[in-house]
C-alpha cells in the first residue's frame, strides 16, 4: 500500500458542496465525511446526487462552491495522485470491447504503481472470468466482477462503488458484496458504496448517509438511525383528531410520515436519541414495526414533506 | 508522476488503431505509386505535383475521416471514454494523445506523398529547394486544417455526418459564389490548381496563416468541447439519434436538398433560340441556321436542309430520343483557315459559329461533322469525348457525313492524311487508349481522318450494319449525371462492345487496319497527294540570347529533299502555347501563331521574351500545302522554357 502522509485525516470530506448544471441545482450544500477503514453506505433516490457526488469525489467534474477533498487534499490539487489510491466501480461497466481481463490487466498496471498482478490473477480466477476472453461478450455481472477485480488489484486505500449490483443476479450480488465485505475487513480499505438497495447497505455499512435534493439528510450509524426512527399505528375506532402516542413526542420527535387509512392511522416519527421501548402510550397506539427500506422511504418522504 | 500513463495510452492506441494505420497507410501509398505509374504511362503525363495535388484534395480528408471516426466518436459512441476518464491520468492527456496520433499520422502520410514527389520530379517540375518549401508549407498547412476539422467534428456523434454535409454545402457555395475569391483565401488558396505546381517564388505567408488560424480555431473548438459542462454535452451527442434528432436531421437533409436543387436549377442552362428575323430553322429535328443579313438566306437554307437530312436518318440510325438544337451562326469574321468554331460545352445544345459563306464541299463536311459530334456528345451526357470512346465518335460523325456526301475527293484527302499520320507517327496506333496523344502529335484532323479509315475498313470487314450496331452500343446511350450511372458506363469497355459485335479483338482490329491504310499508299491519287507533303520535321528549343532573353526556337529538318515540282511553296507556322502540368488536352483558344513562307525549310521560328524559366510550353509545328484543306502537322512537343 502507498506511504500515506495524510495521517489521521478522513478519506473523504464534503462540505457544502453546491454544483449545478444549467438551471438543475444537483448538489446544494452536501456535507458528509467518511473516516478511514469504515464502509459508508450512501442512500438516495434517483436524482438525488449521487452519481454526481461521485463524479466529484472521482474528479471527473468541479464543485460549483465547497470543499471536496481526499485524504485530507483537494481533488482539484492533486487529481493523479489520489485517484492512483482509489478504486472505483461505475455503474456502469465500458471497458474497451476488444480487451480481455489479461489485456486490461497489462493496460491498466501503467497506471496504478501499486498494481498487484498476483492479486488480480486470484480476484479473476475466483470470479471465474476467463482470462482471454475478450470483455465485449462478457455479461453485466461479469463486466462488473471484472471491475471490482481492476479496483481491489491496483490496491487501493479507498473503494468507491457507483451502483454496482444494480442489475446483477442474487448469486452474483452476493459474490461481489463478500468480496467488498472481505476487502474492507482484512485490508482495511475504506468504501464508498453509492446505492439505492437497501439490502446491500443493510449487509455490509457501518455508517450512512442520505442524500435527497442535493442536501445530506442523514450522515450517521445505521443503528442510530433504525433506533431513531419509530412508527406508532392506531386503529380507526380508537382514534380521534389531533391524537398522539405519547406527550414525549411533542418535545423531540419530527414527523417524517403521517399516514391515513381507512382502517387505521400511522405515524413515523424521528427522534434525536434512542426511544425506549417500553415508553408509555396513550390509549389505542401501539408500537409498529420498521424495515430499513421503510425507514429509508419515511427519512425521504420526511424531507420532501418539509420542503413543501 | 503526471505523464505516467502516457505510454500505456499510446501503447493502446497503437494496439487498437496499429493495423487499421497500417492498412491506411499502405493503401495511401499503393494508391500513389498507381497513380503516379498511371500518370506516367498516360499519354502525356502530368506533373507528379498533380498527384500530390490530388492525394492531398481528395484521398488525405478521407483517410482523415476514418482515422476521426476510429480515434475519436468511436471512444465516445461506445462510453469507453467514461472508463478512461476515471483512470489517474488528466483527460487533456487523453485528447492530446488521440489529436497528435491522428495529425502525425495524416501529417506522416502527406510528407510520405510529398517525398515521393520530389523523388519522381524532373527538370521539367524544376522542384528545387524553394518550391519544395512552399509546397510543403502548403500541403502541411492543408493537413493541420483537414484534421483539426476532423478532430473536431468527430466529438459530434451521429450529429457529425450532418456536419460534414453542412460543411460540403458551405464549400460549394463559396466556390460558386462570384463575390468571392477563394484564390485569396486560406486552404482554398494553398490548394489552387493554378498555382499549386507553379508559384515557386513567393511563400504564400498570407494564406498560410489563415488555414493555421482556421485550423486551430477547430482545434480549441474539439478541445473545448469534451470539457463543456464537464462533458455532458458530449455525452449527449453521443447518444444514439432519438426521433427528436432525426426530426433535425431531415429538416437539415431538406434544407440542404432545397439548396443544392435550387442551385442545380440556376445551373441547368435552358436552351435558347436565336431571336433575330434571319434565322431559317426546322423544329424536327430542331436545327437553326442565324445569318442576319438577308442576302445570305439562301445558303443558309441549303445549310439548314444538308444539316436535316444528316440528323434525321442519324436519329433513326441511332434511337435518339431526345435532340438538342443544332445551331449554327454564321460568322463572317471567320478566316480561311478556321472556317468554323464550335462552342463545346453543349449543355445547352449545339452552337457553332462558322463561315460557311466560303465554304466548298470539304469545310461543309468539316462543319456537319463537328456538329454532328456535338449532337451525339450532348445526347450521351457529355461521356462520349472521354479517350476510350473520342476516337469512334470522331470517325463515326465524319464517316456518317462522308457516306451522305459520297465524294470521292474528300476520301481521298482524308486517306492521304491518314497514311501521311501512320507514316509520321512510326509506331503502331492504338485509337483506344492514345487517342489524346495521337491528337496532339499530328493534330486533330489527321486523328479524326484516322479514326474515318478505321471506320471505313471496319464497314469494310463487317459490314454496314455492324457500323451502326456499334455506335448504337457506344455512343448512342445516355449515360446518367450521377455516379452510379458514370460506373455502369464505364463497367463495359469498348473494347467488349466491339468483340461483341464482330467477335474479334480490337487490338487484332488495329493492326489489320493499319497495314491496309498502309496499303493505300499505291492508289495513284492518294500517292499524288503524299508527294505533295514536305517530309520534315519540326522541333523546339528553349535558348537565352546573349543578353540574357528567353527565346523559344523553332526549326526544321528536312528527311526527304522537297519536291518542287509538285507544289509550288508552303507556309509554316509555329504554334505554342502555355500550358500548365495538369493539361491533358491542349486548348488552343488561347494560343500564339508565328507564320512563315518557308520554301526550304531553311526558316527560323523565333519568339522572344514571351515565356519565363520554368514555363511549359506546347509547341506544334504545321505545314500548309495546298493540296489539302487543312494543315499538315510536321512536330509537336511539350518543352520547359530554361
Amino acid at each position: 500500500m502507498q506511504s500515506d502522509a495524510s495521517g489521521g485525516l478522513p478519506a473523504i470530506t464534503l462540505k457544502n458542496v453546491h454544483k449545478r448544471y444549467g438551471p438543475l441545482q444537483v448538489l446544494d450544500g452536501l456535507s458528509l465525511n467518511v473516516e478511514r477503514g469504515e464502509v459508508y453506505g450512501f442512500l438516495g433516490r434517483n436524482g438525488a446526487g449521487k452519481s454526481t457526488t461521485i463524479r466529484l469525489l472521482m474528479g471527473i467534474t468541479q464543485a460549483d462552491e465547497g470543499v471536496v477533498s481526499l485524504f485530507g487534499e483537494n481533488i482539484g490539487d492533486a487529481l493523479i495522485p489520489i485517484r492512483q489510491r482509489i478504486g472505483y466501480v461505475a455503474q456502469e461497466q465500458h471497458f474497451y470491447p476488444w480487451m480481455s481481463p489479461k489485456a486490461l490487466g497489462n493496460f491498466l498496471k501503467g497506471f496504478y504503481p501499486n498494481w498487484d498482478k498476483q492479486r488480480y490473477a486470484q480476484l479473476l480466477e475466483r470470479f471465474e472470468l476467463p482470462l482471454k476472453r475478450k470483455s465485449a461478450v462478457f455479461s453485466g455481472g461479469m463486466k462488473a466482477k471484472l471491475a471490482l477485480s481492476v479496483a481491489l488489484a491496483s490496491k487501493p486505500q479507498l473503494l468507491i462503488l457507483d451502483e454496482p449490483t444494480a442489475g446483477m443476479d442474487p448469486v452474483a450480488r452476493r459474490e461481489f458484496l463478500d468480496l467488498v465485505r472481505e476487502e474492507s475487513t482484512h485490508a482495511g480499505t475504506t468504501t464508498f458504496f453509492s446505492t439505492h438497495l437497501i439490502d446491500d447497505i443493510e449487509s455490509i455499512a457501518s455508517r450512512i448517509g442520505i442524500v435527497e435534493n442535493g442536501k445530506t439528510i442523514y450522515d450517521g450509524s445505521l443503528q442510530a438511525l433504525s433506533r431513531g426512527v419509530v412508527a406508532y399505528r392506531i386503529d380507526a375506532e380508537n382514534d380521534y383528531p389531533d391524537a398522539l402516542p405519547g406527550e414525549f413526542v411533542k418535545h423531540a420527535a419530527q414527523v417524517l410520515q403521517h399516514m391515513q387509512g381507512p382502517q387505521h392511522r400511522t405515524l413515523i416519527l424521528r427522534f434525536a436519541d434512542e426511544v425506549p421501548a417500553d415508553m408509555p402510550l396513550n390509549l389505542g397506539w401501539r408500537r409498529h414495526s420498521l424495515s430499513l427500506e421503510d425507514i429509508f422511504i419515511a427519512v425521504v418522504a420526511g424531507q420532501t414533506q418539509g420542503r413543501n | 508522476m503526471a505523464l505516467a500513463g502516457v505510454p500505456t495510452l499510446v501503447r493502446k492506441e497503437f494496439r487498437e488503431h496499429g493495423l487499421s494505420m497500417l492498412l491506411l497507410g499502405g493503401g495511401f501509398v499503393i494508391t500513389l505509386l498507381l497513380a503516379h505509374a498511371q500518370n506516367q504511362q498516360a499519354a502525356f503525363a502530368m506533373s507528379p505535383l498533380q498527384v500530390l495535388l490530388l492525394s492531398v484534395t481528395l484521398v488525405i480528408p478521407l483517410i482523415a475521416f476514418i482515422m476521426g471516426n476510429r480515434l475519436i466518436s468511436t471512444e465516445y459512441l461506445g462510453h469507453t471514454r467514461q472508463f478512461v476518464e476515471s483512470l489517474p491520468i488528466n483527460p487533456l492527456v487523453f485528447l492530446i494523445i488521440k489529436y497528435l496520433l491522428g495529425l502525425l499520422f495524416v501529417g506522416g502520410l502527406a510528407l510520405v506523398a510529398i517525398a515521393y514527389t520530389w523523388l519522381l520530379s524532373d527538370s521539367g517540375d524544376a522542384l528545387d529547394r524553394k518550391l519544395l518549401t512552399i509546397v510543403l508549407v502548403k500541403v502541411l498547412c492543408v493537413v493541420f486544417f483537414i484534421w483539426s476539422v476532423v478532430f473536431c467534428f468527430s466529438f459530434f456523434g451521429f450529429l457529425r455526418f450532418a456536419l460534414y454535409v453542412m460543411l460540403g454545402v458551405v464549400i460549394v457555395t463559396l466556390v460558386t459564389y462570384p463575390g468571392f475569391d477563394q484564390r485569396e483565401f486560406g486552404p482554398f488558396a494553398l490548394l489552387d490548381q493554378g498555382v499549386f505546381a507553379f508559384e515557386r517564388d513567393n511563400m504564400p505567408i498570407k494564406a498560410a496563416l489563415q488555414t493555421l488560424f482556421m485550423g486551430a480555431v477547430f482545434t480549441l473548438a474539439g478541445f473545448l468541447l469534451p470539457l463543456m459542462r464537464d462533458g455532458s454535452l458530449i455525452e449527449s451527442l453521443a447518444k444514439p439519434i432519438d426521433r427528436s434528432n432525426m426530426v433535425v436531421l431531415a429538416v437539415i437533409g431538406v434544407g440542404v436538398l432545397a439548396t443544392l436543387g435550387s442551385l442545380l436549377e440556376k445551373w441547368d442552362v435552358p436552351e435558347y433560340s436565336f431571336s433575330s428575323d434571319h434565322v431559317v430553322s426546322e423544329v424536327d429535328p430542331p436545327v437553326s441556321i442565324l445569318y442576319l443579313e438577308p442576302i445570305y438566306e439562301e445558303q443558309s437554307k441549303q445549310l439548314l436542309e444538308s444539316m436535316r437530312d444528316l440528323i434525321v436518318p442519324l436519329q433513326q440510325a441511332l434511337d435518339l430520343k431526345v435532340m438538342p438544337t443544332v445551331r449554327v451562326a454564321l460568322d463572317k469574321g471567320l478566316s480561311e483557315t478556321n472556317l468554323n468554331d464550335i462552342r463545346f460545352g453543349s449543355a445547352d445544345g449545339v452552337l457553332v459559329r462558322a463561315n460557311y459563306l466560303k465554304y466548298d464541299s470539304f469545310s461543309m463536311a468539316v462543319l456537319q461533322t463537328n456538329a454532328l459530334h456535338q449532337l451525339i456528345q450532348a445526347t450521351s451526357g457529355e461521356r462520349r469525348t472521354f479517350e476510350p470512346y473520342h476516337w469512334l465518335l470522331d470517325g463515326f460523325t465524319r464517316w456518317w457525313v462522308e457516306e451522305s456526301l459520297a465524294i470521292e475527293e474528300h476520301k481521298v484527302e482524308l486517306f492521304a492524311r491518314a497514311v501521311n499520320s501512320v507514316v509520321y507517327l512510326e509506331e503502331p496506333i492504338d485509337l483506344v487508349h492514345n487517342w489524346q496523344w495521337i491528337a496532339e502529335e499530328v493534330s486533330y484532323p489527321s486523328a479524326e481522318a484516322l479514326a474515318y479509315t478505321a471506320l471505313v475498313f471496319y464497314e469494310q470487314q463487317f459490314g454496314r450494319e455492324a457500323v451502326l450496331e456499334l455506335a448504337n452500343l457506344v455512343l448512342a446511350p445516355k449515360v446518367s449525371d450521377n455516379v452510379f450511372g458514370v460506373i455502369s458506363d464505364r463497367r463495359i469497355s469498348i473494347q467488349s462492345s466491339f468483340r461483341n459485335v464482330t467477335g474479334q479483338k480490337i487490338e487484332r482490329f488495329f493492326i489489320d487496319w493499319q497495314e491496309w491504310l498502309l496499303d493505300q499508299q499505291s492508289e495513284p491519287a492518294v500517292a499524288n497527294l503524299l508527294s505533295m507533303v514536305p517530309n520534315v520535321r519540326g522541333a523546339a528549343s528553349s535558348e537565352t540570347s546573349a543578353n540574357g532573353v528567353h527565346e523559344l526556337i523553332g526549326r526544321y529538318e528536312v528527311i526527304d529533299s522537297v519536291n518542287h515540282d509538285a507544289v509550288a511553296g508552303f507556309t509554316c507556322d509555329m504554334q505554342h502555347v502555355l500550358i500548365s502540368p495538369f493539361d491533358y488536352e491542349i486548348a488552343w483558344t488561347s494560343g500564339e501563331h508565328e507564320t512563315q513562307a518557308c520554301d526550304n525549310f531553311d526558316t527560323l521560328h523565333s519568339v522572344s521574351s514571351y515565356y519565363a524559366a520554368g514555363d511549359r510550353v506546347f509547341v506544334a509545328f504545321e505545314v500548309q500545302v495546298d493540296a489539302f484543306h487543312q494543315a499538315i502537322r510536321v512536330g509537336a512537343q511539350r518543352l520547359v522554357v530554361e
